[in-house]
């Protein structure tokens, strides 16, 4: 009705008509009343937009957008022009002004439905979904009885990325609905729809509850199921990022129930007993998912490197064999990318230093390191290939990438650990504390006693030997020569080759210091680099070691810009303090004004006693830093077994992670000294971690 | 973000390798309370399309094997992980089987054994037309009583012409294959 025409009034009857001749198709009935009421009210604003549409519906447009400008102007106030300015503008994709004129239509009249429905319409169709929202909402507050206006304000909301509101509204709905009056298909899409807001919140445990709760309503089985599947599987990473692990291991093992074919459950499942520290069980999972699907090399590496963390490295070095016939690539681009083994190798040396059998992991270090090598030198090879294919593009990709090849993480590690090695066998040379143990051993032995014990020992040895023959792949020339001599030795099938590198060679090296140095040389500017902060405290102890105060002063920059904790720079610059104060003639005097005008800056200009107490302070709150402040000690002259014993006092007490406390481990373990008191100290931590698995691979027997 | 709704599963029979041999091993462990030997999985993966993975999407979740047996075809093992159950997925099981089967020309009929207390099977074998022709005592040694039912159904050709089988030496070559089989079971 139009609301400047007076009620009962010959107009408003007219007015009436032309609006029911509208809506009945019958626009030259429409127009003709039109006509009476602007003779008698010319210029009356909303007849002329009635007049406008029914023009329009009429197809002259022009026309009609004419004589609704004269109309709005006429009536600035009147819903309705606005409204019929909006229609026709929405009819010419102008969905700029429609917009506007709806806008305003819909603050003139803001209970007129029909004007809020059009308008929610072409918001959603411009994707103003805020606007969206607040129409929706107006729309629920009129009409709470009916379905569409929940169910568009639940949809808005979410498009607007309040999905908890979203959720509230949907459920708030379904709550009130009368199910016997519904179609059960249309019930179960919402309840399905609700499963999936509450998906996209991140709420995946509440949503496998909702499902379970209203699975009776969901008439879609297959859907279930799938959605409960992923479900599990999500809320599962989900628990595992925010260390719920106990949860996020019961809801994986819900989920491998449920569908125990799918492998990536296994591997999740993996993941987190991993993160537990349980790493034999989390290598047998792995393994298990790698037999549902022996055609993955992806899983099979994984397996290999979980087998190979769990300390069962014959088993990871079957499993890594499997694929690797095929990882050798002959296109050269792709042999460069291709550092497939470069992660076996590593992992190998891992394994081996968990065990502790520093031969055997000094081998495989130096194997990596050989890869990295080879890399670089075949460049020469790139060189021309790259120049005659005319790829110029990947050859100065493969130029930068060489120049930084050995800055790839992979190599930074193999140097962290080749450098804590060798630092280790530079205090105490391989051989010095087993033979003083050995002699103890068999003096306490009886004849027969003695004899078992030595047969074994030989055949312990032989077999060691064999099994670094196996594993080490010569890749160079050298290698393939001596290939030759010691075919007979090789295990049927497999590619290896000679050893390069023979473990007990390795271990028994006489110039620790200048092994590791050889593996620090391209590393030497300590680039700030992905792994560098695991690098930079062994590198110390390395160069402090062979008296090189000025790379140690950039090692200790890069310390200060990467994520080293504050203990270890401490102790690595009170490292470094204590060699100038013992070689202070021996140091050349530029050397030492460098060192002069470096040295404070990185410590914020503390004296050695500040820095001291400072690392008393920080060894009070963790157990890493109060091994770390131990350790110090030993290279300043207290003995091994009173380092340990006091570590082993705090065991159980300081503040650490798991994987600190694996660190602290390794670290200690790998000491060359026996009678150290090492077994207290695996006793005191595997108490702590009852579950954990890494103090028991460590075979302190073998170490040295 | 998955839309529960939006998509329709795909129901798709697979091939069995060696390197999926495991997941159809795993599927039977949970479905039947009898366990197969190594030399059932050593022939399954030889079959061709006489053993076939079911799978929903990429999942793995049901399995079918079966085999000639003289003039019929044996249903070995069929069966889907209990949370996919009525979706069709044995019925495209049952279907492929019943396909393998008008293909062959000296194939008559389809047979399997079921346990009697399996009332769930029997109902899903009787919906294709399988009928009960005989029930065996003590078939399955390990579980008590055992007894099975054979159900049967005829499979018709669409030329039915001269089926030239000759089938008493089939018939009894089938027999003691069947007999060795259950003992695997
Ligand atoms: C028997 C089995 C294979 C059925 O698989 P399924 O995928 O659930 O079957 P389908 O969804 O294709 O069902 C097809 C039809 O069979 C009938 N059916 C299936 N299961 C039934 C049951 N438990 N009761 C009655 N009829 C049933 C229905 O008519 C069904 O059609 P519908 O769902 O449209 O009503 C499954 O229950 C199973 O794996 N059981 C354990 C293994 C087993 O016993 N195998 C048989 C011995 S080899």
């Amino acid at each position: 009705m139009s609301r400047t025409l007076p009620e009962g009034s010959k107009e408003a009857s007219l007015f009436r008509k032309m609006l029911r001749s509208y809506e009945s198709k019958q626009y030259k009935a429409g127009l003709k009343c039109a006509k009476s009421i602007l003779e008698r009210k010319p210029k009356h604003g909303e007849t002329l937009a009635m007049q406008a549409l029914i023009t329009n519906a009429m197809d002259k447009h022009d026309e009609a957008m004419e004589l609704c400008h004269e109309a709005v102007k006429a009536d600035l106030g009147s819903g309705m022009c606005w409204h019929v300015r909006g229609i026709l503008y929405r009819q010419k994709c102008d969905y700029d002004q429609a917009l506007r004129s709806f806008l305003r239509a819909a603050q003139i009249e803001a209970e007129n439905q029909t004007i809020l429905r059009d308008l929610s319409h072409l918001q959603v169709q411009v994707r103003d979904y805020e606007g969206f929202r607040d129409t929706r909402r107006k729309f629920l507050e009129l009409r709470g009885g009916v379905r569409a206006s929940w169910l568009g304000y639940g949809v808005a909301q979410h498009m607007t990325g309040e999905i908890s509101g979203a959720i509230e509204t949907m459920t708030q709905y379904l709550g009130l609905q009368d199910d016997a009056n519904t179609n059960a298909y249309e019930t179960s899409e919402m309840h399905m729809y609700v499963v999936m807001l509450m998906m996209a919140n991140n709420e995946h445990d509440r949503a496998l509850t909702y499902l379970n709760d209203y699975e009776e309503k969901i008439v879609d089985r297959r859907s279930i199921e799938e959605t409960r599947a992923q479900l599990l599987l999500n809320l599962n990473r989900h628990q595992d990022r925010l260390g719920q692990r106990d949860d996020a291991l019961a809801t994986i093992r819900r989920a491998i129930d449920h569908t125990p074919t799918v492998v990536e459950l296994y591997m999740v499942e993996g993941r987190i007993l991993k993160h537990l520290g349980r790493l034999d069980e989390a290598a047998t999972q792995v393994d298990f998912a790698r037999q549902l699907d022996t055609a993955d090399r992806f899983i099979n590496s994984k397996a290999a490197k979980y087998l190979l963390r769990a300390g069962r490295i014959e088993e990871g070095q079957t499993i890594a064999g499997l694929f690797a016939r095929e990882t050798r690539n002959t296109d050269p681009l792709n042999q460069l990318r291709d550092m497939q083994c470069s992660w076996y190798e590593l992992e190998c040396a891992k394994a081996y230093l968990a065990k502790g059998d520093l031969g055997n992991a000094l081998a495989h270090l130096h194997a990596v390191k050989s890869f990295y090598k080879q890399l670089v030198d075949d460049q020469f090879d790139f060189h021309s290939y790259c120049l005659r294919k005319v790829n110029l593009r990947a050859y100065t990709r493969l130029l930068k990438y060489e120049d930084e090849a050995y800055f790839h993480k992979r190599y930074v590690q193999t140097a962290a650990y080749a450098c804590s090695v060798y630092a280790e066998l530079h205090n105490n040379p391989f051989g010095s504390a087993k033979e003083r143990e050995e002699q103890e051993r068999l003096a306490k032995m009886s004849e027969s006693e003695r004899k078992k014990y030595l047969s074994k020992q030989r055949k312990a040895a032989k077999k060691g030997a064999g099994k670094g023959a196996n594993h080490h792949n010569a890749r160079g020339k050298k290698g393939a020569q001596q290939d030759n001599k010691n075919k007979d030795k090789e295990q049927k099938g497999k590619k290896s080759k000679t050893p390069q590198w023979n473990p007990n060679e390795l271990v028994q090296t006489s110039k620790a210091l200048d092994d590791a140095l050889v593996f620090l040389q391209p590393l030497l500017n300590f680039p700030a680099v992905e792994g560098m902060e695991s690098l930079l405290e062994p590198a110390v102890d390395v160069l402090v070691r062979r008296k090189r105060p000025l790379l140690v002063i950039k090692a200790l920059r890069t310390m200060t810009t990467t994520d080293v904790p504050r203990h270890v720079l401490i102790a690595s610059t009170l490292k470094l303090m204590r060699f100038i104060s013992t070689n202070a003639d021996a140091i050349n005097p530029t050397v030492r004004e460098i060192i002069d005008e470096e040295l404070p800056q990185l410590v914020e200009n503390k004296s050695e006693q500040d820095l001291r107490k400072e690392l008393e302070d920080l060894a009070s709150k963790s157990l890493a830093a109060f091994a770390c402040a131990q350790l110090l000690k030993r290279s300043e002259g207290v003995s091994t077994s009173d380092v340990i014993a006091a570590i082993t006092d705090k065991a159980a007490s300081l503040p650490a992670t798991l994987d600190e406390a694996a660190a602290v481990w390794l670290s200690v373990a790998n000491v060359q000294d026996m009678h150290a008191g090492k077994s207290e100290l695996r006793a005191a931590l595997q108490k702590r971690f009852p579950d954990a698995h890494v103090f028991t691979q460590h075979q302190l027997g073998a170490t040295a | 973000m998955a839309e529960p709704k939006a998509k329709k599963a795909r129901m798709d029979l697979g091939e069995l390798t060696p390197h999926n041999v495991k997941q159809f091993k795993l599927i039977n462990k949970i479905i039947f309370p009898v366990s197969y030997s190594d030399k059932f999985y050593k022939d399954a993966v030889a079959a061709g399309e006489y053993a076939r993975l079911a799978y929903l999407d990429d999942l793995v979740v049901g399995a079918v094997c079966c085999r000639v047996d003289g003039t019929k075809i044996y249903i070995m093992t069929l069966g889907c992980l209990a949370p996919y159950r009525r979706l069709g997925l044995g019925r495209m099981m049952v279907e492929h089987v019943m396909n393998l089967a008008r293909k062959d020309k000296k194939v008559t009929a389809v047979f399997l054994h079921v346990d009697v207390n399996n009332e769930d099977a029997v109902e899903f074998y009787k919906t294709f037309g399988f009928e009960v022709t005989e029930t065996v005592k003590g078939y399955y040694k390990k579980l008590s009583p055992g007894d099975a039912h054979v159900l049967e159904k005829k499979v018709t050709h669409e030329s039915e012409g001269d089926s030239s089988s000759n089938g008493d030496d089939d018939e009894t070559k089938a027999a003691a294959k069947a007999d060795k089989d259950k003992d695997a079971k």
